[in-house]
């Protein structure tokens, strides 16, 4: 739709046309899987994610307004997806204290991965929430601060001063698996 | 460490990709999240309306734009399939098309500031995600239990194993609605074929277009309820999308004979339509030469949609499952490097080859500086003077494939033709159609492109069609209409705006023009006011009144309406043949009615495409009207495309309305904007 841009396309879904819903989310489902598997390490949570994340978009929709970018939008939701999605399960563990049947949660056998590749991810998926939603922005997706104050909601100081801390656990967990294997 | 370090560090991280389903399944959690909210608006307002109104709190859920186009379940897989066999042959196109795409990160420049932390999404869980979060770990149980596993599989081995080809393709929803965002496409700008006095402009030239990107274009555009920009509409490629029953050519070495007919205008009754049709020769499937085919695929990041790469290896799976045992295939892909994936294997094999398309991944930059030339190497050591030697390049839009200048390209894929391989071009989803480089390369002449926006897409250009798509017939096809002064005061052809000729440029073979496969039909059609008239779109010149009476030949020409020439390449020859037709009162058919239902349902297509560019010629002439005289048609629609045009004819006052009131909510926002800038 020649005349559509992601803002009018969340316009129509907004309205409550189905097909604009499902345009949206196949224009950015994938954005939307790869951020939440950058938050998580795992596939499979990370589509439970992103599903999540599309249901968000189908229910809150209206509380998007044009004064940014569709696409902040998506990553902020997607980001809050993940976060509640490990909200949830910690709750759930502690009421049903049945794990390892909830897919997931068990085993996350990356075997594709290089060594280092393993390492890194493992070293940002278990960074505290606030410093990881900035390194994945920033480091991973390639955002300015400011961009990623946008979709944080935060001041662009504060990205920067969570990157700065950031820069500090990765040297000291990253180098010493360096040094330690390389 | 620095950050350049950690970006590498991160970005050795491979991503798996997500299941084929898990976009379908999360559109599915996400729709019926959507209906329950319509449920329950809906019944707030019965409440509100309690004792006036029978409401009974049911919502009527809207039948869809694509719900209305199949006249169902739009996701319905059944359906697409009996669509798809119903898409026995149909018309097909030529010339060029060319997709590009300028990805452009998701952020480029600053933000203005976000909304407000209340916009955010709330925590609360909406029951029908819980069902449909229920189901899917209810699917993945069984899944596990089925493959045997003990636990769950690994999820990143898991997505290692090539799939069946189907998993992903086949729940891709049957029309893909183009992503446009606005300045990011590309539309030649170009104004309506002017009107031309016979006194002044006898001679009227073109090249054959037998493009279908823009009805592609154009039909997604109006599914999704949106009109398409005027100049994203070429008349003469809506009507040359569909197949007409012209007089079918006798041998391979005079691939066409024209078909005219001449009736009255059915929006103007002071004029006339004069049609000229034609349609390739078309050799039986066995008959036709072996192909050596090369697939150029793009596999860059960007193909990582659900109407791209799963697509896109569906339609190759077609293209495979109907090549003969002698055909040959070779693969290569580009994304960060190119790479070849499939060594030159014959058609026999076609398990072979299909696992190779079934193997690609998507991922990386679009940078592969070797593709095409690779491409074209492969092209070239299995070259046969006898086959039909061709590169097939699909991608979603951006051709930087190692000539990123577009003359270069132009030229190198020029060159490569002149040594007989020929290039077709697929495009693949959209929102960065570069419509206008795509028609910069058909002008040139280089191959045949076409708009993969469905399935039914696909099948059509690679299945039923298939032999059309790789067997060129005619090469620079041109068409030359003088009008007799005597008969004709003044006329328009209708579209081919962009492929306009100089008059000189029909007996020079040096100028390239249109090409033409194996049973396409190409159709022109000038709408003209006879000799006479007073009623035409111009005044008559005072002067020149007289000028039959000097007219003093021998031979009577005074029976002729117009003489049409034609000409055209054979596929390996350099110089031209010629084909000429008088066209005279015995053509004329006085009433629209007795004309065939054939040609009634060309003219309504004409009709359609000139009120989509404005209709500035075609006065009172209502969609109803468009409708009526298309319906004619209906009785020859033996791949139900036909019929597909009657549905989108009924959405088309349904997207104007909507057009209208978006392109008044973005003024509106605009001066918003505008506003909230004066208050800073």
């Amino acid at each position: 739709m020649t005349n559509l841009n992601d803002e009018q396309l969340a316009e129509l879904v907004a309205e409550g046309h189905p097909d604009a819903l499902r345009e949206l989310i196949s224009r950015h489902y994938t954005m939307m899987y790869k951020t939440a598997f950058k938050w998580c390490g795992k596939k499979e949570d990370a589509e439970d994610i992103a599903q999540d994340a599309c249901v968000r978009v189908a229910r809150y929709i209206s509380s998007y307004n044009n004064s940014s970018k569709l696409t902040t939008w998506l990553y902020r939701i997607t980001i809050n997806a993940a976060k509640d999605y490990y909200k949830s399960q910690m709750q759930h563990r502690k009421d049903q204290q049945d794990i390892d049947d909830t897919p997931g949660i068990s085993g996350n056998n990356n075997t594709e991965q290089t060594y280092m590749a393993r390492e890194t991810l493992r070293v940002i998926t278990s960074l505290p929430d606030k410093i990881k939603e900035a390194v994945i922005l920033v480091f991973w997706e390639d955002m300015s601060h400011a961009e990623a104050a946008d979709v944080l909601e935060c001041a662009e100081s504060t990205v920067s001063w969570r990157i700065h801390e950031a820069r500090k656990i990765l040297t000291l967990e990253l180098q010493e698996e360096g040094r330690g294997h390389g | 460490m620095d950050d350049q370090k950690i970006k590498d560090l991160l970005n050795e991280i491979k991503i798996p990709e997500h299941d084929a389903h898990a976009p379908q399944e999360a559109m599915k959690a996400a729709n019926n999240v959507m209906d329950g909210m319509k449920t329950a608006t809906s019944e707030k307002n019965s409440k509100k309306f309690q004792g006036k109104s029978k409401n009974t709190g049911q919502t009527r859920k809207e039948p869809s734009f694509i719900e209305r186009l199949f006249g169902g379940r739009p996701m319905s897989t059944t359906r697409l399939k009996a669509g798809a066999a119903l898409a026995g042959v149909a018309a097909i196109v030529i010339g060029v098309t060319m997709m590009a795409k300028d990805q452009s990160a998701p952020y480029q420049s600053a933000m203005r500031p976000p909304p407000p932390l209340s916009s955010a999404p709330g925590q609360d869980v909406d029951p029908a995600y819980e069902e449909a979060l229920k189901e899917k770990n209810k699917r993945r149980a069984q899944q596990a239990v089925s493959s045997g596993a003990s636990a769950m599989p690994s999820p990143i081995g898991k997505a290692r194993v090539p799939r069946p080809l189907t998993d992903g393709a086949a729940q891709l929803p049957d029309t893909h609605v183009p992503q446009d965002y606005v300045g990011q496409e590309e539309f030649e700008d170009f104004a309506d074929s002017p009107v031309k006095l016979v006194s002044k402009e006898p001679v009227s030239t073109f090249s054959a277009d037998v493009d279908t990107a823009s009805y592609s274009y154009v039909r997604s555009s109006i599914l999704l309820g949106a009109l398409p920009p005027k100049d994203s509409v070429r008349v003469e490629e809506l009507i040359n999308y569909f197949k007409y029953d012209y007089a079918p050519a006798d041998s391979v070495e005079e691939p066409f004979k024209p078909t005219v007919a001449v009736y009255p205008s059915p929006w103007n009754e002071n004029a006339k339509l004069l049609h000229v049709g034609i349609k390739g020769f078309e050799p039986d499937q066995e008959n036709r030469p072996a192909a050596n085919l090369v697939f150029l695929i793009d596999t860059s990041g960007s193909m990582n949609s659900t109407n791209k790469l799963p697509l896109l290896q569906d339609s190759f799976a077609n293209l495979v499952d109907n090549l003969r045992d002698d055909d040959t295939v070779s693969i290569v892909t580009y994304a960060g490097s190119s790479r070849l994936v499939l060594q030159p294997t014959k058609g026999s094999e076609k398990d072979t080859i299909k696992d190779a398309i079934r193997g690609l991944r998507s991922g990386g930059g679009t940078a592969g500086a070797q593709g095409i030339k690779t491409a074209y190497d492969l092209a070239q050591v299995n070259f046969d003077d006898e086959a039909l030697n061709r590169v097939i390049l699909a991608t979603d839009g951006d051709f930087n494939i190692g000539i990123t200048n577009n003359n270069e390209l132009q030229d190198f894929v020029e060159r490569k033709r002149k040594d007989g391989i020929f290039l077709s071009v697929l495009g693949f989803g959209t929102g960065n159609y570069k419509d206008n480089r795509m028609q910069t390369l058909a002008q040139n002449g280089n191959g045949v492109a076409y708009y993969i926006d469905s399935k039914r897409e696909a099948k059509k250009v690679f299945g039923s069609d298939l032999t059309g798509t790789l067997y060129t017939i005619a090469k620079d096809v041109k068409f030359q209409v003088e009008f007799n002064p005597e008969r004709v005061g003044q006329y328009r052809l209708i579209g081919y705006e962009t492929r306009q000729l100089e008059r000189e440029d029909f007996n020079n073979d040096k100028v390239d023009a249109g090409d033409i496969g194996a049973g396409h039909t190409v159709t022109a059609i000038y709408e003209y006011i006879p000799a006479g008239s007073k009623n035409g779109w111009m005044d008559e010149n005072r002067y020149d009144q007289n000028a039959e009476n000097e007219k003093a030949g021998e031979t009577d020409f005074s029976d002729e309406i117009a003489f049409l020439k034609m000409r055209y390449k054979l596929p390996k020859e350099d110089s031209s043949r010629l084909i000429t037709c008088p066209i005279t009162t015995a053509d004329v058919t006085e009433s629209i009615d007795n004309i065939s239902g054939d040609l009634q349902f060309a003219a309504g297509v004409a009709a359609f495409g000139q009120k989509l560019r404005g209709g500035e010629y075609i006065g009172e002439f209502s969609w109803k009207d468009v409708r009526n005289l298309a319906e004619k048609g209906l009785e020859h629609d033996p791949d139900g495309l036909r019929k597909e045009f009657i549905e989108i004819l009924d959405n088309i006052g349904d997207a104007a309305k909507k057009q209208k009131i978006r392109d008044e909510i973005q003024r509106k926002q605009q001066e918003i904007q505008k506003l909230k800038q004066e208050l800073r």
